[in-house]
Parts: C-alpha cells; sequence; structure tokens
C-alpha cells in the first residue's frame, strides 16, 4: 500500500512538511498549530527512509534543468541519519519551534539539511546547501557569534560552482551519476580534485577550512549542536560520496594525496582533541578527525578499485552512524550533583558542602543515583564511535596501507578525551557559561571552566562506571577486544593529560585547577 | 490597419493617454489619479498578454506609420520585444502601485504621474521598435521623459542630478543619433533583421562599420551604465524610490542594455560583429564594468548608491553575455534581463520602504531592522542573495549560463570576472543582511512614521513580496516552459540557429 503513493509525493513531502510548518508560523491564526506540529517536522523524512523502496521523481522544470529528487541506498542512509538528528534537534530544543523566529531558522534549516540527502542533480544539491547553511547560521547566530560561517559558505559555493562548471561540458546533463560518468571518462585533474575536496571540505570540517566548526559547536544549545552535526554529515561527506567515481578509476596518485590531506586532518585533530578542556572542543576535533577519516578511506578507495565497492556500500552506514553516535555524545551532558547545582547557584567561593547533604556525598563518593547510568550509557556511547572506526580500520587495511590501525585509532582518543571531560561533570548550563557569569561578579575569583565537581572522587568513579560497561560491551556482543583496549588508553591519556595540558605554554591555566584547588582547599 | 496594426498602438496608448490626462488633473483629485494610473497599467498588461498570446501562436505584429520618404516608424513586436515588453509592463504595474503609496503626502503628484506613464509609454516603444530610427526616437523620448522623475524633489542636489543624466544622455543619444544617419547612408535601410543587415558590407566599410559599432554601442551605453559612463546613475539616487526603481530596473538602463543587444544581434549580427573585431572589446569593457562596479559598491554607506553601483555591475553582465556571442552566453544574458529586474527592483523597493517607513538611508542605520521591518527585510534578503547567485533564486541561472557560455567561447577569463563579481556581491550584500538580521536595533529610528499594526503600508509592502516570490520563482522553475529562460533560449536559438 505505501508503495502505491506516488512518488512525488512521498519524495516531496519530507522537504515540504517542514516549509509549511515554517509558512504556518508566519500566518497568525496558525502559529500556535504549526509551533505545536514542529516537532514532528522531520517525521515524514524518517518514514522515507525506513519504510519506503528506492524511488525517483525527475523535475525537469527545476533550476537549469535535468533535475529530480533520488531515494537511494547512500542517500537513504543520510536521510535516515539527518532525520533523526533533526528530530531530537526538535525535542531538545523546544525554544525553537515555539518562538517563531529562531522556528523559521530551524525549519528551513531542517528542509534544506533533508532536500540535500534527497538530491539527484548537483545543481539541486547546492540550492539545498545555501538553504540549509544560511538558515543554518541564522539559527546559530540568534545565540551568540558565529564567526567564519558565512565567508566559508561563499567560498564553499564558489568552489562547488566552479567545480559544475568544469565538469558539465563533457557531462551529458548535472545529475550526479553523469558527472560522475564524465569525470571517470577523464583525468585525475588536480584541480577538480582540490575544488571537490575543499568545496564540500569547507562543511566536512577539512582541517584548513574547518575554522567556523569549533566556534559554533562549542556554543550551540543541545539541540542546535545537533542540527549542526546533520548538516555537516549532510552537505560534507554525503557531496564528496555522490561525485568522486569510486571503482570507475585507478587513480593512485590522486587516491594517495587524499589519503595524506586525510590522515593529516585525522592526526593534528585528534592531537588537538587530546590537548582540550573543554567538553565540546575535544568533541569538535574529534567531528574534524573523523572527517579526516572518511577522506582517507575515499582516497584509498579512489587508488584501489577493489575496495572502492566494498566501502560505496559501508561508508555510509559507518559516517551515519559515527555521527550519530557523536551526536549523542555531543547532547550527553551528565548533570551535576545537587549539592554542586547549589553551590554553582550561590557562587560559594570555599566550596564546602552545603550543610544540609555532606552525608549522602561523603558515603557514594560524590555520585547520586543516576550517575552510574550516564557513566554507563557514555562507556558505550564512545565505545561505540570507536568501534565503528575501527570497521573502517578493516577496510582500510585491505587496501594495505600503512597506519591503517593508528587512523581510526586516534579517532578513538579523540573521543576518549572527549568522553573523560564529559565524565568530569561539565553541566550543560556550566558550558553555556552561566556559572562564569555568576563566578565574574566575584572578580578575584578566577572563573571555573564549567567543571562543577562536587566532589574530587566523582569523576574517578564514573570512569571507572563506564570502563566496566565498555568491557562488559565487549564481552556480551563479540566487539573486537580492542576497541575496549582502546577506550581504556584513551581514558587514561585522558587523565594523564590534564597535568600536561595545564602546563602547556599558552594554553589557558587553570580553571579546571581552579576548580580544584577550590574544592581541594574547601 | 486590423489587429495587428492596433494591438501595438494600444500597448503604447494605454499609458500615454492616462498620463496625458494626468498631467492636467488637479493636485487633490487623488481618487482619479489612482484610477487612471491602475486602469493604464492593468490595460497595458491585458493588452501585452493578449500579444503574447498571439505571438505564440506565430501572429505577426506590426504597426507602420510613414515617417519620412523611405523611413516609417515600425512598431513590430517578436519574442525579444516581448521579453522586454511583459517585463516592463509587468514591473511598472507593481511599481504604480508603490508609487501610489510611497508619494502619499508628496506635492506635485500630477506631474509625477505624468511623466511616469510617459516614461513607461517611451520605454514599450523602446522595446517594440522595429528599426534603429523608431529605436532612437523613442529612446530620446525616454531621456525626456525621465528627466522631469529625477528632478522631482527640486532639491538643489536633485537638479544637479538632473544636469547631469541630461549631459550624459543628451550626449549619448546624439552618437547614437549620428551612428544612425551614418548607418542609413551605407545601407539604405534601418530594419531590424536577425542576424544584422550589415554583412554584405563587410569588405568595403570595414572601417565605417567599426566606427559606427563605436558610435551607437557608446549611445547606448550611456543608458546601460558602462564604465566610464555610468556616473549619472549613482547621482540620480536622489529621486524617490519609485523613480530609482524604474529607472534601474525597468526602463532607462534597461532600455541601454537592449539596445545593446538590438545591435549586436538585429543590426550588425553577432558572428559579423565578431568578424569585425568589436566584440572582444565590448566584452572587455562589459568585464571591467562588472568589477568596477562591485568595487565601487563596497565603499558606499548610502543604501540606493549601493544598490546604483550593484546595477551598474549587474546590467554589464548583460552585456557581457552578449558581447561573448556564443548561443550559451547569449540566453544567459538576455536571461538577465528579466532576471535582473525582478531582483533588483526588490532591493529598490525596500531601500524605499526603509526610507519612508523609518527613515533610514544608510547601511549604518540598519542595526535591527529585521526585527521592526521582517517581510522588508526578507524580500530584501531574497534579492540580496538573487545578486550574489545563491540557488534557487534567480541570479544562479544567469551566472550559470555566462559562466558555461564563456566556457563554450573559449573566453575562461570572463568565469574569473563572474567569480570575483560573485565574492564581490557577497562582500556588500551579506554584512547588510548580518546588521539587519543578528544586531539589535538602535534605541529610536531616524524619522520613524508609524503605520498601525502592520510594518509599513500595504501598498509599500506588497511589491517587493511579490518581486521576491517571483525572483525565487523564476530562479526554481527556469527550466520550466514559458519562463524567462526558455524564452531566451528561443530567442538565441533563432539568432544563432535558424537560417
Amino acid at each position: 500500500m505505501l508503495s502505491s503513493l506516488s512518488p512525488a509525493l512521498t519524495l516531496l513531502l519530507p522537504i515540504l512538511w517542514p516549509l509549511l510548518l515554517a509558512l504556518g508560523l508566519l500566518a497568525a491564526p496558525l502559529r500556535q498549530t504549526s509551533a505545536a506540529l514542529a516537532i514532528t517536522a522531520a517525521l515524514p523524512a524518517l518514514t522515507l527512509a525506513l519504510a519506503f523502496p528506492d524511488l525517483l521523481l525527475p523535475m525537469p522544470a527545476l533550476l537549469i534543468g535535468g533535475s529530480g529528487l533520488l531515494l537511494d541506498a547512500t542517500g537513504r542512509m543520510f536521510l535516515f541519519g539527518g532525520a533523526l538528528l533533526w528530530l531530537l534537534a526538535g525535542l531538545l530544543n523546544p525554544a525553537a519551534t515555539d518562538e517563531r523566529r529562531s522556528g523559521l531558522w530551524f525549519l528551513l534549516a531542517m528542509a534544506g539539511g533533508l532536500w540535500m540527502t534527497l538530491a539527484a542533480d548537483l545543481p539541486t544539491f547546492l540550492a539545498a546547501t545555501a538553504v540549509g547553511g544560511y538558515a543554518l547560521y541564522g539559527l546559530l547566530a540568534s545565540q551568540g557569534r558565529v564567526p567564519f560561517l558565512v565567508p566559508l559558505l561563499v567560498l564553499s559555493d564558489l568552489l562547488l560552482f566552479e567545480l559544475m562548471l568544469l565538469l558539465a561540458p563533457t557531462a551529458a546533463d548535472l545529475s550526479f551519476s553523469a558527472l560522475t560518468t564524465a569525470w571517470a571518462a577523464g583525468e585525475a585533474v588536480p584541480l577538480l580534485l582540490g575544488l571537490l575536496v575543499l568545496g564540500f571540505g569547507v562543511k566536512a570540517g577539512v582541517l584548513g577550512v574547518h575554522l567556523w566548526l569549533t566556534p559554533a559547536l562549542r556554543q550551540a544549545a543541545p539541540g542546535n549542536a545537533l542540527a549542526l552535526l546533520a548538516f555537516v554529515l549532510a552537505a560534507g561527506p554525503l557531496g564528496w560520496l555522490r561525485l568522486l567515481p569510486l571503482g570507475a578509476v585507478t587513480w593512485t596518485g590522486a587516491g594517495d594525496w587524499l589519503f595524506g590531506i586525510g590522515t593529516a586532518t585525522l592526526a593534528i585533530a585528534a592531537l588537538l582533541a587530546l590537548i582540550q578542556t573543554r567538553q565540546r572542543l575535544a568533541l569538535a576535533n574529534t567531528l574534524v578527525a573523523l572527517t579526516g577519516l572518511w577522506l582517507a578511506l575515499l582516497g584509498a578507495a579512489l587508488a584501489a578499485p577493489s575496495l572502492a565497492t566494498e566501502l560505496a556500500s559501508a561508508l555510509p552506514l559507518a559516517i551515519v552512524l559515527a555521527g550519530l553516535s557523536l551526536g549523542a555524545l555531543l547532547i550527553f551532558q551528565p548533570p551535576a550533583s545537587a549539592a554542586a547545582a547549589t553551590e554553582a547557584d550561590t557562587a560559594d567561593s570555599t566550596g564546602t558542602d552545603s550543610p544540609d547533604q555532606p552525608a549522602a556525598h561523603a558515603r557514594w563518593g560524590g555520585l547520586t543515583w543516576t550517575d552510574p547510568i550516564w557513566a554507563a550509557a557514555a562507556g558505550l556511547l564512545a565505545l561505540l564511535l570507536a568501534v565503528l572506526t575501527l570497521d573502517g580500520a578493516a577496510l582500510a587495511a585491505a587496501a594495505d596501507r600503512p597506519l591503517a590501525f593508528w587512523l581510526p585509532a586516534a579517532v578513538a582518543l579523540a573521543a576518549g578525551r572527549a568522553l573523560w571531560l564529559g565524565l568530569r561533570g561539565a553541566t550543560m548550563a556550566a558550558e553555556l557559561g552561566q556559572l562564569e557569569t555568576a563566578a565574574a561578579a566575584d572578580a578575584s575569583e578566577p572563573q571555573a571552566d564549567g567543571i562543577v565537581v562536587a566532589d574530587a572522587r566523582r569523576p574517578w568513579v564514573m570512569a571507572a562506571i563506564a570502563l566496566l560497561a565498555a568491557a562488559l560491551g565487549t564481552l556480551l556482543f563479540w566487539l573486537p577486544w580492542l576497541a575496549a583496549l582502546i577506550l581504556l588508553l584513551a581514558l587514561a591519556l585522558g587523565l594523564a593529560a590534564d597535568p600536561l595540558v595545564r602546563r602547556l605554554p599558552g594554553l589557558p591555566e587553570g580553571r579546571l585547577a581552579a576548580a580544584e584547588a577550590r574544592l581541594t582547599a574547601g | 490597419m486590423n489587429g495587428t496594426f492596433w494591438l501595438p498602438m494600444l500597448v503604447l496608448g494605454s499609458s500615454l493617454l492616462p498620463g496625458l490626462l494626468i498631467f492636467f488633473l488637479a493636485e487633490d483629485r487623488s481618487g482619479i489619479r489612482t484610477l487612471l494610473n491602475l486602469a493604464g497599467a492593468v490595460a497595458k498588461l491585458l493588452a501585452v498578454l493578449w500579444m503574447l498570446w498571439g505571438v505564440y501562436n506565430g501572429v505577426a505584429y506590426e504597426a507602420r506609420l510613414p515617417f519620412l520618404p523611405g523611413l516609417d516608424l515600425v512598431l513590430r513586436v517578436g519574442p525579444l520585444s516581448l521579453l522586454f515588453v511583459v517585463l516592463s509592463t509587468g514591473l511598472w504595474l507593481l511599481t504604480t502601485i508603490y508609487a501610489i503609496g510611497y508619494l502619499e503626502r508628496s506635492p506635485h503628484r500630477s506631474r509625477f504621474f505624468g511623466f511616469f506613464s510617459l516614461c513607461v509609454t517611451a520605454t514599450v516603444g523602446v522595446a517594440m521598435a522595429g528599426n534603429l530610427l523608431t529605436f532612437v526616437l523613442f529612446y530620446e523620448l525616454l531621456t525626456l521623459a525621465t528627466y522631469p522623475l529625477v528632478v522631482h524633489r527640486g532639491s538643489e542636489a536633485a537638479r544637479q542630478a538632473g544636469q547631469v543624466y541630461l549631459a550624459h544622455t543628451l550626449f549619448g543619444g546624439a552618437l547614437l543619433l549620428a551612428g544612425t544617419v551614418w548607418l542609413y547612408t551605407l545601407t539604405g535601410t534601418l530594419e531590424f533583421t536577425p542576424r544584422g543587415f550589415v554583412s554584405h558590407l563587410g569588405e568595403t566599410h570595414r572601417g565605417s562599420l567599426i566606427a559606427i559599432f563605436a558610435l551607437t554601442v557608446v549611445g547606448v551605453g550611456v543608458k546601460a551604465a558602462l564604465v566610464p559612463l555610468h556616473s549619472w546613475l549613482p547621482r540620480a539616487m536622489v529621486a524617490p524610490a519609485p523613480v530609482s526603481a524604474l529607472l534601474h530596473a525597468v526602463a532607462v538602463v534597461k532600455a541601454g542594455a537592449f539596445g545593446v543587444v538590438r545591435l549586436l544581434y538585429d543590426v550588425f549580427g553577432a558572428e559579423f560583429a565578431a568578424s569585425l573585431g568589436v566584440t572582444g572589446p565590448l566584452a572587455v569593457v562589459a568585464g571591467a564594468t562588472i568589477l568596477y562596479g562591485s568595487l565601487r559598491a563596497l565603499y558606499q554607506d548610502d543604501l540606493k548608491r549601493r544598490l546604483a553601483f550593484s546595477t551598474v555591475s549587474q546590467v554589464a553582465y548583460i552585456t557581457l553575455g552578449v558581447a561573448i556571442a556564443g548561443p550559451l552566453a547569449t540566453i544567459g544574458g538576455l536571461v538577465h534581463l528579466v532576471h535582473q529586474g525582478v531582483m533588483k527592483i526588490t532591493l529598490f523597493f525596500c531601500a524605499g520602504n526603509l526610507a519612508e517607513t523609518l527613515g533610514i538611508h544608510k547601511v549604518s542605520e540598519m542595526c535591527g531592522v529585521g526585527r521592526r521591518m521582517p517581510w522588508t527585510m526578507a524580500a530584501f534578503t531574497v534579492g540580496a542573495f538573487g545578486m550574489i547567485g545563491l540557488p534557487p533564486v534567480a541570479g544562479f541561472v544567469t551566472k550559470w549560463y555566462l559562466g558555461i557560455g564563456a566556457l563554450e567561447a573559449g573566453q575562461d577569463w570572463a568565469v574569473y570576472v563572474l567569480a570575483g563579481s560573485s565574492l564581490l556581491n557577497a562582500a556588500y550584500f551579506l554584512p547588510i543582511l548580518h546588521v539587519a538580521w543578528f544586531r539589535p536595533p538602535p534605541p529610536a529610528w531616524p524619522h520613524e512614521h508609524d503605520f498601525g499594526p502592520r510594518e509599513t503600508a500595504w501598498a509599500l509592502l506588497l511589491p517587493p513580496v511579490v518581486t521576491a516570490i517571483l525572483s525565487v520563482a523564476v530562479g526554481l522553475f527556469a527550466a520550466a516552459p514559458f519562463s524567462p529562460l526558455e524564452w531566451a533560449t528561443l530567442i538565441a536559438e533563432r539568432e544563432f540557429y535558424l537560417p
């Protein structure tokens, strides 16, 4: 029955529904209804990804002709991931859909993001990216400065436009399949590859043009962070997957170059993640590291067509799942324990526990009953991320490349650092700087890093629980033991890095140190 | 004298007659004036649509009036003229509505609307001209009809702007006339012919033809605001916003660009002009204009002046497209007549709204205006995105055809010019958008008028919203039948492929 619905309706609805809701927000009589329904905005997309077969809707009247909407295996993965992320983003950020202005940005960004995954040709993809990207800017900018995003969007649009101009003369039309075929028939022109890598790399977070990603992710509210992640996945790696002629060419030189760039991105980003003191920044760098990994794998596939077929089917799933687990880590914030929250409110500088609850703290190492659950969940999430990247390692190893093992391991290290920082007890409120605002009232007090630790033992206990959960997961599901080992190392590194990080010149000395000093003094 | 004669005459008359009548209306008869204006605009639109249907079905409209021995005044309607006529008529209706709202409390409205109507009469005359003589005639009438609009406010700045305007346009007109006369003495005819009517003189009068080309192109280039003939345009911004909108989107600059198109296709013929070696320099001048206009726009704080320099740059896209003289580039240039028209008029309508409602004339005064006037700024955003060339707004389609056309014709340098222009457009439009949407508003606007619960008057709000929607529709559905792009493709085919 489902398949009897016309392709037009099923492919258009995921994009039109958010747009219609946005229009509803504009009209006063419909505003309430639209705001209430806005939570469902991503549901048509999710349904399409899960319940419908591959579909094609040619729309020759659109833009510069030959355009259309397409649901194929690759797109389905990204549609699923994107829809899920957008759904969660809407749930987590009710203000986005309540308040008229950010609701509009949110719904427009969603429409653009979902359209990207369904685009069958490059001009439509670019149109979707323009709508989604600038609407995303609107969403993020209403909460704070988002430097670099707009100039980089402009640059990216320009680079991709030039790419389209260069590929078009030899292509039958501008659909992805035609462009890929035309490119495969030609040479491995460095200019084209450069335009491709940088053009989509701006959104994916390739090192050098990723400058917008870190500040944007750092200050975004949880829902907006997920929206950002959804945009990154759809606008970056998906573009590479659509346009690279994987399996049809053996471009060893070009493949090696891409592998090198990917590896470099990964290595640098992983290092950067390790020295972070804020969880969000560590996660941002983990995302950049993931991008580097994917780029390296694509490079390996360009050089070895046999690898390409395997990769072409496995990589979309790996990317989406990695993105989802990263998203989960992004919004994962174990709450501060009750006493810590009280401490934050009163900005008490001595760090003593409030008189009413010292006993509870001392007995359980500062944990409340929800903390072990959070810790276990965090451990499993980070494990998932590590495992997924290891799968990529298996594929890369098939290409007989050196460093094949260490690439995903680097990603796992970065994720481990982020996990450690999360377990240290960062709270979302603190991340958003409310604690700093309170502390700033007392000028002599160095500002807290957003680490609110009621008891210095708490993070250790949480880390132990996370590790236990990871080990248990390994045993129960027969996942590679290697993943658990890497996670252990990552946590250890994360732990060991703290004192090192504080000693590195140029880095902010000690919000961490200041918070801990407060506690040990009190 | 049958339908094919009277319909073009009706199109002319539907604005000429109301215009002449409005001159005699007393200042306070606003009801009748509005009625005449709108009736004329609607009548014109209906006549044009009828003509559109006719041309689509193969009817040839021609109105021929004897003028001089051997020379007639000819109005002939084909796809190219219809493109310009439909654009002018449609946008004139919207501008009339806008002007009625804008000049609500202003003096000398009868004078204004009288010349307003004459202006659009001259414009459609330019569009429908069937030979160079008729073209020149209506071209000069356009100058004379628009001068009073430029100096309408009567201030010292307006007078000076009018002087500069007149000096430039009369100079251009003189050159155009000289070129036309010279051409007539060589060829004995001035009828617009597809592929041109001078190629048979190629061997014998090469030098003369090049000189004639230079004269006539400079003549129309003044109105088309090609550098260095453009300086009248920013100065003319002292005129009221409806005039700026009309001048910059509908009438004057488009008439100039249209003149370039006519000269290149229906007088000289694209291939013949290329063989004369004149299209190359013209393309370079256009490219220089594109970059110069955008560079100057970066440094303007006055909003309308910034938009004026943007127009200088954008209209040169049309010249670039036709001067590159390949089929795809031609399509790009021709379709930009429409695209630039709808996008630019949106921006000018919005600028007028800001000035009329809040007293804002400068970009630096626009902080937070998106909160106060969201619909106006939304329309402005769409127009700005179109100027930058972002899909799905119409400017993307033009950019694509110009780019791919330049590559096809082997003129790769033009791609760099377009890239540079896009970057510059982003540089002077995106900061405006950021400031308007994301900066906090000032405690008080420079000069706020209260329009009740709405952000501004209906007559001021509706036109930019309509043209913004059109800008997106025309871009998003560019490949649909009956779109401006399909139309431009048809015109280009007739020029390049049909015998």
